[in-house]
């Protein structure tokens, strides 16, 4: 395993540091969306409550981790870089995907922000392909630059013919 | 409209004066059969009068369709008029024509009239995108489809034939799964019909009948519904299974034994082909060739997306797809693979026996599980089986044109993609393949099933196939150094 070999360095840039607070926030969101069921039970089933009280314990020391943990591996290593031949982006925190869509091949580009996202003056950039599984997205771009950054994109899509099949 | 004055305005078929009718009023029976069914005793004229009028309704629409539809093929652009109420009026233009297929249902061939779908392989619209002639006399059919997709007229030349059917492929039908479904659906079929006819057996007469009845009875007769039932369903869809080679390198499929099918597939949206190879149909040296086309349409009305023939034996479904792409025998399906590295092998055994371990030691655990003798090494066994299997099929290649892969165990496939149809690429490494040194390579494409991987490859072995097929596309970001396990360096 330790054959010498090439690699790939990491593309240029990063998402918003605002990105780690919107992903906290979807992470604490979510485990609240698990906790309030079980604090329902508990309350309503006095016979589960014991129980209850141990999964809820679990969960939130799961949640909290997960929250304290996830946004700050996420912030380091999701990255991308629009080179002139191609958008890639670097996303995952335990498994890594690297994806690749050559500008000839871009179809769309949308840029979308969620309310959480609008919250925290984040937005989405999505690049899709003709491929089903070919989009390609990233999250958490400061709002201002993901506007800048699909203009960038359309106009470098506009030059590149073709159907991109 | 001031259209410029193209050719005559064509009706359909005049026989489908008949058809309509009378394919509308079959439909009808279930409602009508309801209606006279549920009759009470008091308002038996209502009754019988309600269903008359709709009958005559029916009719009525049935025929006026005949008169309210016309068609016409300009020199640019095809069009349609439609409607009673609502006209509709849709032209295409025949620059954007990708498909045009024909469909016969049995009240159409009683006939001898086909319909016409022309489509214009847009994924998006569904039936919108698509322009139907339902229906026009065979040899009319076949005229306009040989005139849109702008091949030479059919009665010309016999076009070349890749694969034609053998009735000695039947044997495949019922290791299928869609034999399985067949049992399925007899069975439930049979048993809602007593239900109908209000036979629900009481428990007592069961006991007395079925109870006794010896287990291998039972198998048996599911067997032979199974092999039955798979035996039907086969005719019925490859029934004069004819594929082609039309003149722009694309295909042309026929078959069907009561709705008769005739699938084009455009040269130039043809990205690849897939074996498939489902467990049973491997055990029996079987195979089932795929073509990947951009713009196929996914509900594919019940098809299976891009299957260009039944499930056949392994050499012809070689030899069928290589015909496909218009290559070699040897070069498409054939192409001999590369070994992916030992880390590969080690994964695939860790992954395929270890949660079967797991089961076993918790069986064993367990207090009163019973049968622990035979179900543990049988399990443990099966689960080496099929992960050696699964080392086996893990394969990947390179080649001039193409770049294959294959994997699987319960179904394996392997796939030959064209260099030209990978229209971007994933990279993914999990944390065990971190540790391993290995990624899974994702062809992206627009056809098929969207992407094809390339499972558990060596990072640099990854990075190489990228640089190959697409020259240039990582070359900003690759650095030479001692690789560790993860692909990228941060």
């Amino acid at each position: 395993m330790t054959e010498p070999g090439q690699h790939l360095r990491a593309p240029a840039q990063r998402v918003s540091p605002r990105a780690r607070h919107w992903w906290a926030l979807r992470s604490g969101l979510g485990t609240l969306a698990v906790l309030v069921p079980q604090v329902g039970v508990a309350l309503f089933l006095p016979a589960y409550a014991d129980l209850m009280l141990l999964t809820g314990a679990v969960t939130v020391l799961v949640g909290l981790t997960h929250l304290l943990v996830v946004p700050r591996m996420r912030y380091a290593l999701h990255r991308w870089e629009i080179t002139d031949d191609a958008v890639h982006t670097l996303t995952g925190w335990l498994r890594l995907e690297w994806r690749i869509a050559p500008i000839t091949r871009v179809q769309t580009v949308d840029t979308d922000r969620g309310p959480l996202q609008r919250a925290l003056g984040l937005s989405s950039v999505t690049v899709t392909t003709a491929s089903s599984s070919g989009a390609l997205s990233i999250d958490g771009l400061d709002a201002d630059d993901a506007r800048t950054l699909a203009d960038r994109l359309t106009r470098a899509t506009e030059h590149a013919g073709g159907d991109a099949t | 409209m001031s259209a410029p004055a193209g050719p005559e305005w064509q009706r359909l078929d005049r026989r489908m004066l008949v058809v309509h009718p009378a394919v509308d009023l079959i439909k009808l029976v279930p409602v009508l059969l309801i209606i006279a069914i549920t009759g009470g005793s008091s308002d038996d004229r209502w009754r019988l009068g309600g269903g008359m009028l709709l009958a005559v309704a029916v009719l009525v629409l049935g025929v006026s369709r005949w008169f309210t539809t016309s068609y016409r093929i300009g020199d640019d652009r095809v069009e349609l008029r439609h409607g009673l109420l609502r006209r509709h009026h849709r032209s295409v233009h025949r620059d954007r024509i990708r498909t045009a297929d024909l469909t016969a249902n049995p009240a159409h061939r009683l006939f001898g009239l086909a319909v016409v779908r022309v489509g214009t392989g847009r994924r998006e619209g569904g039936e919108d995108a698509e322009l139907t002639l339902d229906a026009v006399r065979r040899g009319e059919a076949e005229r306009l489809r040989a005139l849109l997709l702008g091949e030479p007229d059919p009665a010309a030349d016999a076009p070349p034939v890749l694969a034609r059917l053998r009735w000695g492929w039947v044997r495949f039908a019922p290791l299928t799964f869609s034999a399985l479904a067949v049992v399925g659906a007899v069975w439930v079929g049979l048993i809602r019909l007593a239900d109908e006819f209000s036979v629900r057996p009481g428990a007592v007469v069961l006991e007395q009948t079925a109870g006794r009845a010896p287990v291998w009875l039972g198998a048996a007769a599911l067997v032979v519904t199974a092999v039955f039932g798979a035996a039907v369903v086969f005719v019925e869809n490859w029934w004069g299974y004819r594929l082609t080679r039309a003149d722009d390198g694309g295909l042309v499929l026929r078959r069907g034994l009561l709705t008769r099918r005739t699938l084009s597939l455009e040269g130039r949206r043809l990205r690849g082909v897939e074996l498939d190879e489902p467990l049973l149909v491997r055990l029996g040296r079987g195979a089932r060739p795929l073509a990947l086309t951009t713009g196929l349409r996914a509900d594919g009305s019940g098809e299976h997306v891009g299957g260009v023939g039944p499930a056949m034996p392994r050499r012809e479904a070689h030899r069928v797809a290589a015909g496909v792409l218009g290559v070699g025998a040897q070069q498409a399906t054939r192409t001999p693979l590369e070994r992916h590295p030992r880390a590969a092998v080690v994964r695939r055994l860790t992954r395929g026996v270890g949660p079967a371990l797991v089961v076993a030691v918790v069986l064993l655990a367990l207090p009163q599980a019973p049968a622990d003798g035979i179900v543990v090494p049988v399990l443990l066994v099966v689960a080496l089986l099929f992960a050696l299997d699964r080392v086996r099929s893990l394969g990947h290649a390179l080649t001039g044109q193409h770049l294959v892969t294959r994997q699987g165990s319960w179904v394996r496939r392997t796939v030959v993609l064209r260099r030209g149809g990978v229209i971007g690429w994933r990279l993914t490494q999990s944390f065990t393949q971190r540790r391993a040194g290995l990624v899974t390579l994702h062809a992206v494409t627009a056809a098929g099933r969207g992407r094809y991987e390339v499972l558990d490859v060596g990072a640099g072995r990854a990075l190489e196939l990228v640089d190959d097929v697409t020259p240039g596309l990582l070359a900003p970001f690759v650095i030479d150094g001692r690789a560790a396990g993860r692909f990228v360096r941060r």
